[in-house]
């Protein structure tokens, strides 16, 4: 497992929660699923996972999904716009 | 034609409506959501709407291209406001036109359902008692 630093991206509740809107983040971790759990051990964000989204580089994607140095990730809380 | 846009300031629903004359459509629906003074047997005194912005377009812009292939309809717009909204402010505002009633129905409803189910749009809304707030959907009181 490589050494890889992303750009982490929050919004609405992650975003007061963790108190930032984006984060140069360093990890090992090969899937967005790894990295959602090893930020939550971080941040404890309260919200089960099959209510939040990935995604990477403006995309949703798969929780299986790999991801590579310099990716842009964001974990999408349950929206509520209207 | 289709369009999804987020704008931090008023709609201008006059402007939005134009853009539908076509002399090919014999109907245009409409949409607006407002803003409005409770949920859950609370009093709501103002709303603050968030987005990811990039993301929401390309979902936004998926969402019209749905409508446009799924229903037989003309044009779509969809406007979703962003920042603070006061009680009857307009939040949303969709636009669409067909030639016919019931394609322009339908997918007017598809629009504002699928822009409130996939779209990452996000509503803060601030409670008059105990100057409380909270994200909905979220459900976790945040002030």
């Amino acid at each position: 497992m490589s050494q890889k630093v992303v750009c982490l991206k929050y919004f609405s509740r992650f975003a007061e929660l963790t108190g930032k809107t984006t984060e140069e983040y360093s990890t090992r971790v090969s899937s967005v699923e790894e990295l959602w759990y090893e930020l939550d051990k971080q941040y404890s964000f309260g919200q089960p996972i099959s209510t939040v989204r990935p995604a990477i580089n403006h995309q949703f994607c798969d929780w299986q999904s790999s991801i590579n140095d310099g990716d842009l990730i964001g974990f999408i809380p349950p929206v509520s716009g209207g | 034609m289709h369009h999804f846009e987020l704008v931090d300031y008023e709609i201008d629903r006059q402007s939005l409506v134009e853009k539908f004359s076509d002399p090919a459509c014999g109907a245009f629906v409409s949409f607006e959501g407002w803003v409005r003074n409770h949920h859950d047997n609370r009093q709501v005194s103002h709303l603050f709407y968030e987005a990811y912005p990039e993301l929401a377009l390309n979902e936004g812009l998926s969402v019209m291209q749905q409508a446009l292939a799924n229903y037989n309809i003309n044009s779509a717009i969809c406007i979703h406001r962003l920042g603070s909204l006061q009680i009857g402010d307009m939040a949303v505002w969709v636009g669409v036109n067909a030639a016919h009633r019931d394609a322009a129905f339908q997918a007017c409803r598809f629009v504002i359902d699928d822009i409130k189910a996939r779209v990452p749009i996000w509503k803060k809304e601030f409670y008059q008692d105990a100057n409380s707030a909270q994200w909905i959907g979220s459900e976790v009181n945040s002030l």
